[in-house]
C-alpha cells in the first residue's frame, strides 16, 4: 500500500456505477482525475516491500478506456458477490463503497486515499435518493424505466467528480422537482399532458395559469 | 409539485415492465443518430418522443459506453440546440445533461452559449421562483454552461460575471452550483489552465462571501475554492485555516462533517511540509487532535490519518490517533474496522511499537469474514509483532491463504519476504512457508511473487540458496507460466553451477528440456549450457572448524576430484545439448548447436592447458612474439589511440578479453595455448584508470577484470540539494555492464541501510539481467558509499539460415548485442533514525524508495570511434573499406523525421548522429556543404562513419544519406528529412542492431 | 401579457393555433437580440451583450406563436445560419442601414446564405434597422446596396424599420403572421 498522497481536490469520485447481479453495467458515470498544477515527485514511503509485486495485466486499473471500465465493473461485481455486506473494497489505487440493492449493485469509487467513511456517506446518499424516487423499488428493470431519473439523480449527487450534495432527501427533491410526473399517476416517466408547453422556463408564463393548464391537461387524457 | 409519496400502482404493471426493459434492446447509435431528426420540430405533441431519444443517448454513453466521432456528436449537439425550441421542464434538464455528455467530444459547442446564460440569468428576475424549482434549472443550466466553457475556455470572459453572481446566489443550489463549477474550471488542465486560474483568482471576494453561509454544502464548496484560490500563497492558506479553526470551535462550519474533514486533510498537507519543530506544527497539531475527538467519525478518521503521515511524528503525537482507530476496530461495520485497520497498518510500516498496543483487537480480526480486513491484520501483525509471535502469526496465514484472491496472497507473501530480513533466526521457518506456497494453486501473479521471494532471499542469504534452487526446481516440474519457467531457469543457470553439486540440477533442467514448449526448451538449453561453461573449481570447501585439519595432499586429492566430477558434468550436458539440436524448434536448435561448439572450444581449451602443462605464465608454448603482436599490438595501439582522441572516456584495453577472443577463435586453437602473459601488458594500461582500481577493490567484482572502459567521472542522478545524492559511473565489459552508483546521505539525522539501487528492466522486454546487485550495507549521516549493479545482455542467438557467419561471430558470440537502453531507476534503502543527542540508531527502521534520474547506456558507451579499416588495412581509405565488406552482413533503414521549418539544418542532425553513435566520420563528412553564394546548406549530404564495438575486431562502417523534402514534395505534406542508414558490420545482426538505434 | 386576455383565450391558442418558425441572421450589431426582445416584450433594451451563439425565443401575436431564432453575427457564427434557417417559414436578414461601411459586407453574407441550395424557395425578409439614425439609408436604397432586385426566385421583402422607435414593427408582424402555416 502506498502512503496516502495528499490531495485536497474536491473532484475525488471517480465513478458511479449501478450494475446488475451479472456484473453487467446499467448505468456507469466516470469522472477524469483533476490536472493540478502543484502534484509534485514525493520519495513515498513503501510499506516494506523490496521489489513491487508485478500485477499481471487485467489488475491494472484504467478507467479511461470502456475495456478498462468493463474489466473493473467486473472485479467490483465478482467481490460485492462474495462480501454483499462488506461495504468498502480495496482495489488498488481504487477503494469502492458498494451496496447491494435486490438484483443490483449500486458502487461509488474514489482514489485509495479517500476517506471511507465520506466515501460511504456520498454513496448512501445517492442510494437513499434513488430509494424516495423509485418508492425503494431500487432494482435493474426499474432503472431502466426511469433510466433519465436515475441519471438526473447521479447529476445532482456529484458534478465532475465533486460532490455536489450529501443528503439524499435533497437530492431527491431536486430531481423530483423537476419530474413532477415522475412517479405520480400512470403516465409513463416522462409524460407531459398535452399541454408540454408548460414550463416556467424561459418564457416569463404566469404561474398560476401554468398550474391550471397542467391539471386541465391531465383531466383531458384521462 | 406531486410528493413522491406512497402508491401501490405507481409501479408499471408487469406486461409495460416487460415492453419497457426492450425498451433499450433495439437502441444503437444508428437510429438514434436517425431518430434526433425529430427535435427539428419539438413541440408540444413529440416531448415524449424526444425525451426517449435523448434518454437513449445517454443509455448509449452511460450503459454500452458507445464512442461517437466529431461529426457525429457535432451533429447530435446541434439537434439538441433546437430542442431550445420547447419549454417543456422534463425535457431541458435532459438536455441540459445531453449537452455535458456532448459537449467535449462535439465542435462548435460554443453556439449554446447565450441560450444557457438566458436560462442562468432569466429565472433570477422572476419573482415566484425564489424559493422553488427555478433556482434548480438555474443551478443546472449553469452546470451546463460550465462544460462548454471547459470546453471552449474563450467563453470564460462573457460568462465571468454571470458565475460571480451566481456563487453569492441567494439560492443555495446556485450557489453551490457556481462554487462547485469554479473549482471543475481549476481542474481543467491544458493550455488555458493559467488563463482560467487568473480569472477565477479574481473571484475570491465571492468566495469569502459565500462560506459565511449558512448551508453545510456551500462550506464545503467555498473552503476548497478558496484554499485552491490561494494554493500558491502558503501564507494566505495558513491564515485562512486558521481562521475557519477559530471558527469551528465556534461551530461555524459544524453543521459539515465533509467541511470539516477537508480542514483536518488540509492541516495535513501543510504540515506535511513544515518540519517538525516548525511553528506552524506546534500551532496546527492540536487542532488535528481535537478533531480526532469530534463528533463525526468521518473526520476522526481524516484527522487520525492526517496525524500519521506528519513528518517525523512521535510515538507521543500518535498516541491520540492510534487510540481513536481502535475504537474503530471493534465496530460491527466493516467499513470501520477496514478504514481504522488500513490506517494502522500504513502506521505499523514506519511505527511499529505504538501500533502493538491495538495488537489484541488486530488479533481478533484475523479471523474476520471480509478477506481484505483478515489480510490487513494479518500483515499489520506481521510488523508489530515480535519475533516470538511469527510462528504462531504464520499458521494463521497458512490457513487463510488457500481461500484468498491472489492479490492478497500476493501482499502476505510482500509481508512475508519483508521479516525474513528482520527476524534472521526465523529464515529456516520463513522459507519452508515460502517453499509451501509454491505448491499451492494460485495465478501467475501470486506465482511470480513467490518466486521474486525466494529469489530475492536466496540472493541475500547465501546458505538458503541451495534450499531455494531446489524449491525452484519442484515448482517447475509443473509449471503451468512459461514466463516464470524462463525466469527460473536462468535464475538456475546463473547459481546452480556454483553450488556444491550442481549435478543434481541437471535432471530437472532436461526435463524442461524434454517436455516444454519452445521458449522454456531453449531458456533450458541456455541453462544446461551454463554448468558446461562454467570454470572448474579452483579450490573446495573446508571442512567445518573443528573438524580434522585437512592435509595438503587430501586437499589437492579433493581438488582433483572436484574437478573431474566437473569434466564429467561438462561432458553429461554437452551429450544433452547434441539432443537438443536435433528440436523442432529453430531456436532451441540454434542454442545448441552454439553452446555446443563453445562447449567443444573450451573442451579443448582445457584439453591443451593440461597437455602443455600446468606452468603459469609460460610463454614458450607457441604463442609467438610475432603471433602476439598480431593480436594485440595493433588493437592495443589503437585503443591509446582512441583514449587520447575521447577526453571524456577512459579506455582500458582488456588483454584478458582480446585473450579470450583468440583462443575461441577455431584457427588459433589450433597453435595457441592460454597464456597469461597479455595480463601484464593490459596492467600497463590499467593504472590509466584509478577509475578500474575501484573495482578491482571490490571482491565481488574481481572476477569481471578490468572493464574495456569506464565512463569519466560520476554523472549525478539526483538533482542538486536533495537528501540523497547518487552519481552513476558506468564500466562497458564485453558482455557485462557495471553500474557504480556513489550514493551520499545528506541527512542529519538518519542512517540508510542496505542501499540499493534497482533498474526497470521489465521496460526492456529483458535484453538483460541483473546479474549480481551489490548494496551498500550502511551508510551514515553525512557519509558517501557505494552500491554496484552488474547487468549482463541476454544471450540472443538469432543464427538463421540467412545469417552470414563470420569467422568473428562464431568465434566470439558476436550475437551478445551490447546493452543500449535507458532504465527508469530508484533507490531503495531502509531508513533508520538517529538520535541525534546519543547519536544512537533507534531500534525501528522502515523501507523506503526514492526516484532516481533514469540510467541511460548510449551505443556512443559502447563504441570506439576508430578508422575505417581493419588493422591489417591501416591507411584504407572509407571508400576501400566499405567495399571489402561482405554485403550479406549490410543493414539498411530507412527514416523519415518530420520538420518543422524548411530551413531545419541537416548540420545539426549530422551532429547529432555523430554524438549518438560515437563514432568517427571520414572524409570530412561531418560537415554539410553550402553554397557559396547564398550560404544555404545543401538538400542532400551522405555522412560515412567508423567505429569498433568495444571488444571487437573489426569495425563497423556507417552511411548515412540525408535528403531534405519539402513540403510539395512530402507524401504528409510536412517539410521532412529522409534518412537512409546503411550499416556494414562483421555479422548481420550487429548490423541491424546499429540501424536501428537509430529509429 | 395582454395578448394572453384571459385564461380562456390562453386555452383557445392551446387547440387552435398557428405556428411559424423563423430565423434571424444578419452582421453582428444589426440589432437582432433587441428586434426580438421588442417584439416580445413591447420595451426597447439597449442590451449590448452580443449573442453567443444563439437565442431562442418564441413570440405569441393573437394565434400565431413564433418561433424565433436569433443567431449571433459574429464572423465564427456565420457557418451556423445555414443550419438554423433550414426548413424555417422564413429568414429575417437584419441590417444596419446607418452602417453604411459594412453594408457591401452584408451583401455578400446574404448572398452567400442565399445561395445554399437547402435554402431554396424560402422566404426572406430583409429589414433595415435603425432608421432612426441621421444618416440611415432609406429601404429602396438598402434594396439597391443589397442588391435584393437580382434575387427572384423567392419572395423577397424589404422594410425599414427602428427596434428603438418602434417603426414599423407592425407591418414586419402582418408579413410574419402572413407566412405562418396552420397547425
Amino acid at each position: 500500500m502506498s502512503a496516502p498522497m495528499s490531495n485536497t481536490s474536491l473532484a475525488s469520485i471517480r465513478g458511479v456505477m449501478i450494475l446488475d447481479s451479472a456484473g453487467n453495467r446499467i448505468m456507469a458515470r466516470y469522472y477524469d482525475p483533476p490536472a493540478l498544477p502543484n502534484a509534485g515527485r514525493s520519495a513515498a514511503n513503501n510499506g516494506g516491500s523490496r521489489q513491487q509485486t508485478q500485477k499481471s495485466r487485467k489488475d491494472v486499473i484504467d478507467l479511461s478506456t470502456l475495456e478498462g471500465q468493463r474489466s473493473f465493473e467486473a472485479r467490483v461485481c465478482d467481490q460485492a458477490r462474495r462480501l454483499p455486506h462488506g461495504e468498502i473494497m480495496h482495489l488498488p489505487p481504487m477503494l469502492v463503497s458498494y451496496r447491494p440493492s435486490r438484483d443490483l449493485i449500486l458502487a461509488m469509487v474514489a482514489p485509495e486515499h479517500e476517506n471511507e467513511l465520506a466515501l460511504w456517506t456520498s454513496l448512501s446518499a445517492l442510494a437513499d435518493a434513488l430509494n424516495s424516487l423509485l418508492q425503494f423499488h431500487l432494482e435493474k428493470s426499474v432503472i431502466i424505466d426511469y433510466y433519465d431519473l436515475a441519471l438526473l439523480a447521479i447529476d445532482e449527487a456529484v458534478d465532475g467528480g465533486i460532490l455536489l450534495e450529501i443528503d439524499g432527501a435533497q437530492i431527491a427533491a431536486r430531481v423530483a422537482a423537476r419530474h413532477p410526473d415522475a412517479l405520480g399517476g400512470q403516465g409513463s416517466s416522462s409524460s407531459s399532458g398535452p399541454d408540454g408547453s408548460g414550463g416556467s422556463l424561459g418564457e416569463q408564463m404566469v404561474g398560476t395559469a401554468f398550474a391550471t393548464a397542467r391539471l386541465i391537461g391531465r383531466a383531458l387524457i384521462q | 409539485m406531486m410528493p413522491v409519496g406512497a402508491m401501490g400502482g405507481a409501479m408499471r404493471s408487469k406486461d409495460e415492465d416487460s415492453h419497457d426493459r426492450s425498451r433499450f434492446s433495439q437502441v444503437d447509435k444508428y437510429t438514434v443518430l436517425q431518430d434526433a431528426r425529430v427535435f427539428n420540430n419539438a413541440g408540444s405533441d413529440n416531448i415524449t418522443k424526444c425525451l426517449q431519444v435523448l434518454t437513449r443517448i445517454m443509455y448509449l454513453r452511460t450503459c454500452k459506453g458507445e464512442a461517437f466521432t466529431e461529426q457525429e456528436a457535432t451533429n447530435l449537439f446541434f439537434a439538441v440546440t433546437k430542442l431550445f425550441q420547447s419549454r417543456d421542464v422534463n425535457l431541458r434538464r435532459v438536455v441540459y445533461l445531453t449537452i455535458k455528455e456532448l459537449a467535449p467530444m462535439a465542435s462548435d459547442v460554443i453556439m449554446i452559449t447565450s441560450s444557457l446564460i438566458r436560462d442562468v440569468s432569466s429565472a433570477s428576475s422572476s419573482v415566484d421562483v425564489a424559493a422553488g424549482e427555478g433556482a434548480i434549472y438555474r443551478a443546472n443550466a449553469l452546470r451546463a454552461l460550465i462544460s462548454i466553457v471547459m470546453t471552449d475556455p474563450s467563453v470564460l470572459p462573457s460568462v465571468e460575471r454571470l458565475i460571480r453572481q451566481a456563487i453569492v446566489d441567494r439560492s443555495p443550489v446556485v450557489s453551490s452550483a457556481a462554487l462547485v463549477s469554479s473549482l471543475r474550471l481549476l481542474y481543467t488542465g491544458g493550455s488555458s489552465a493559467s488563463m482560467i486560474r487568473e480569472t477565477i483568482r479574481r473571484w475570491i471576494q465571492e468566495a469569502t462571501e459565500a462560506i459565511s453561509r449558512q448551508s453545510p454544502m456551500i462550506k464545503y464548496h467555498a473552503m476548497a475554492l478558496i484554499c485552491e484560490i490561494r494554493s500558491r500563497d502558503r501564507t494566505a492558506v495558513l491564515k485562512f485555516l486558521q481562521s475557519i479553526m477559530q471558527s469551528v470551535n465556534a461551530g461555524f462550519i459544524g453543521n459539515s462533517p465533509h467541511a470539516t474533514m477537508m480542514l483536518a486533510r488540509h492541516i495535513g498537507t501543510i504540515l506535511r511540509e513544515e518540519s517538525p519543530d516548525s511553528g506552524a506544527r506546534k500551532q496546527f497539531y492540536p487542532m488535528l487532535e481535537s478533531l480526532v475527538r469530534y463528533k463525526s467519525d468521518m473526520v476522526v478518521l481524516e484527522a487520525a490519518r492526517a496525524i500519521a503521515a506528519l513528518p517525523s511524528v512521535t510515538s507521543r503525537e500518535l498516541l491520540p490517533a492510534i487510540s481513536a482507530l481502535q475504537q474503530f476496530l471493534s465496530s460491527a461495520r466493516p467499513l470501520f474496522r477496514f478504514s481504522a485497520l488500513r490506517t494502522l497498518a500504513q502506521i505499523a510500516a514506519s511505527h511499529p511499537l505504538s501500533v502493538s498496543q491495538c495488537n489484541l483487537d488486530i488479533e481478533a480480526l484475523v479471523a474476520d469474514p471480509n478477506r481484505s480486513i483478515a489480510t490487513l491484520a494479518v500483515t499489520t501483525l506481521l510488523k508489530t509483532g515480535s519475533e516470538a509471535s511469527v510462528d504462531r502469526l504464520l499458521v494463521q496465514v497458512e490457513a487463510l491463504m488457500p481461500e484468498m484472491p491472489d492479490e492478497f496472497r500476493c501482499v502476505l507473501v510482500d509481508a512475508v519476504r519483508a521479516l525474513f530480513f528482520k527476524f534472521p533466526s526465523k529464515q529456516t521457518r520463513l522459507f519452508h512457508f515460502l517453499a509451501s506456497c509454491l505448491r499451492d494453486d494460485g495465478g501467475l501473479a501470486f506465482k511470480r511473487s513467490l518466486v521474486d521471494a525466494l529469489i530475492t532471499c536466496a540472493h541475500n542469504v547465501p546458505e538458503s540458496r541451495e534450499f531455494a534452487l531446489l524449491h525452484l526446481c519442484e515448482f517447475i516440474e509443473d509449471c503451468e507460466f512459461p514466463a516464470l519457467a524462463i525466469r527460473v531457469l536462468n535464475f538456475l543457470g546463473a547459481e546452480a553451477p556454483n553450488t556444491s553439486c550442481p549435478g543434481k540440477f541437471i535432471r530437472y533442467i532436461n526435463n524442461r528440456v524434454i517436455l516444454e514448449s519452445a521458449p522454456v526448451r531453449a531458456a533450458a538449453c541456455s541453462a544446461l549450457a551454463k554448468f558446461a561453461l562454467s570454470p572448474p573449481p579452483s579450490s573446495v570447501p573446508l571442512p567445518s572448524a573443528g573438524g580434522d585439519e585437512l592435509s595438503r595432499e587430501d586437499y589437492m586429492l579433493a581438488l582433483r576430484t572436484a574437478r573431474e566430477t566437473h569434466a564429467s558434468l561438462r561432458k553429461s550436458v554437452r551429450v544433452l545439448l547434441e539432443r537438443c539440436t536435433r528440436d523442432a524448434d529453430d531456436e532451441v536448435r540454434d542454442r545448441a548447436s552454439y553452446y555446443c561448439s563453445l562447449i567443444d572450444a573450451v573442451m579443448l581449451q582445457s584439453a591443451l592447458a593440461a597437455g602443455g602443462g600446468a606452468k603459469p605464465g609460460a610463454a614458450e608454448t607457441g604463442f609467438g612474439e610475432s603471433d602476439f603482436a598480431d593480436a594485440m599490438g595493433t588493437p592495443l595501439e589503437e585503443e591509446l589511440l582512441g583514449y587520447i582522441g575521447a577526453k571524456d572516456t577512459i579506455i582500458v584495453p582488456n588483454a584478458k578479453d582480446i585473450l579470450d577472443a583468440s583462443t575461441l577463435s577455431p584457427g588459433a586453437a589450433s597453435g595457441t595455448a592460454l597464456s597469461p602473459g597479455g595480463a601484464a601488458a593490459g596492467n600497463d594500461f590499467a593504472k590509466l584508470a584509478d577509475v578500474s582500481s575501484v573495482l578491482l577493490s571490490v571482491p565481488q567484482l574481481s572476477p569481471y577484470g578490468v572493464p574495456l572502459r569506464s565512463s569519466a567521472g560520476p554523472v549525478p542522478l539526483t538533482e542538486a540539494g536533495t537528501e540523497f545524492s547518487v552519481a552513476l559511473v558506468k564500466h562497458i565489459y564485453k558482455s557485462v555492464v557495471v553500474l557504480q552508483f556513489d550514493i551520499a546521505n545528506t541527512l542529519a539525522e538518519q542512517q540508510i541501510e542496505d542501499v540499493s539501487v534497482e533498474l526497470d528492466l521489465d521496460q526492456y522486454g529483458g535484453i538483460c539481467q541483473a546479474e549480481l546487485v551489490l548494496p551498500a550495507p550502511v551508510i551514515g549521516p553525512n557519509e558517501t558509499a557505494r552500491s554496484f549493479i552488474v547487468l549482463r545482455a541476454t544471450e540472443s542467438v538469432p543464427v538463421t539460415e540467412d545469417t552470414v557467419l563470420t569467422p568473428e561471430m562464431a568465434a566470439v558470440g558476436a550475437v551478445t548485442m551490447p546493452i543500449v537502453a535507458s532504465f527508469g531507476t530508484h533507490l531503495l534503502f531502509t531508513v533508520r533514525d538517529i538520535d541525534p543527542d546519543t547519536m544512537e540508531p533507534s531500534p525501528s527502521s522502515y523501507t523506503d524508495r526514492y526516484d532516481l534520474e533514469p540510467v541511460e547506456i548510449t551505443l556512443a558507451d559502447n563504441m570506439i570511434a576508430s578508422g575505417p579499416a581493419p588493422p591489417s588495412l591501416a591507411q584504407a581509405s572509407f571508400r576501400d573499406a566499405w567495399s571489402l565488406f561482405n554485403k550479406n552482413t549490410e543493414f539498411s533503414e530507412t527514416y523519415t523525421l518530420p520538420v518543422s521549418a524548411e530551413q531545419a539544418p541537416l548540420q545539426a542532425l549530422v551532429r547529432s548522429v555523430i554524438g549518438l553513435l560515437g563514432m568517427r566520420a571520414s572524409d570530412g563528412s561531418e560537415t554539410v556543404l553550402s553554397s557559396p553564394d547564398t550560404g544555404e546548406e545543401a538538400h542532400t549530404h551522405t555522412l560515412l562513419l567508423s567505429g569498433r564495438l568495444l571488444g571487437r575486431q573489426p569495425p563497423c562502417l556507417i552511411r548515412v544519406r540525408l535528403v531534405r523534402v519539402s513540403a510539395d514534395s512530402s507524401p504528409t505534406g510536412i517539410p521532412a528529412i529522409v534518412m537512409q542508414i546503411t550499416v556494414r558490420a562483421p555479422d548481420h545482426p550487429t548490423a541491424e542492431f546499429i540501424a536501428r538505434l537509430i529509429a | 401579457m395582454d395578448m394572453f386576455g384571459s385564461l380562456l383565450n390562453w386555452l383557445r391558442s392551446l387547440f387552435w393555433k398557428q405556428e411559424m418558425e423563423l430565423t434571424l441572421v444578419g452582421l453582428q450589431n444589426s440589432g437582432k437580440t433587441t428586434l426580438v426582445n421588442v417584439l416580445a416584450n413591447g420595451q426597447f433594451t439597449d442590451d449590448m451583450i452580443p449573442t453567443v451563439g444563439f437565442n431562442m425565443r418564441k413570440v405569441t401575436k393573437g394565434n400565431v406563436t413564433m418561433k424565433l431564432w436569433d443567431i449571433g453575427g459574429q464572423p465564427r457564427f456565420r457557418t451556423m445560419w445555414e443550419r438554423y434557417c433550414r426548413g424555417v417559414n422564413a429568414i429575417v436578414f437584419v441590417v444596419d442601414s446607418a452602417d453604411h461601411e459594412r453594408i457591401p459586407h452584408a451583401s455578400a453574407e446574404l448572398h452567400a446564405l442565399l445561395e445554399k441550395p437547402q435554402l431554396a424557395n424560402i422566404p426572406v425578409l430583409v429589414l433595415a434597422n435603425k432608421n432612426d439614425l441621421p444618416n440611415a439609408l432609406t429601404a429602396d436604397q438598402v434594396i439597391e446596396r443589397l442588391g435584393l432586385q437580382d434575387i427572384s426566385n423567392r419572395e423577397i421583402s424589404c422594410y425599414s424599420i427602428s427596434a428603438r422607435n418602434q417603426v414599423n414593427l407592425d407591418t414586419t408582424l402582418n408579413w410574419l403572421t402572413r407566412h405562418a402555416e396552420s397547425k
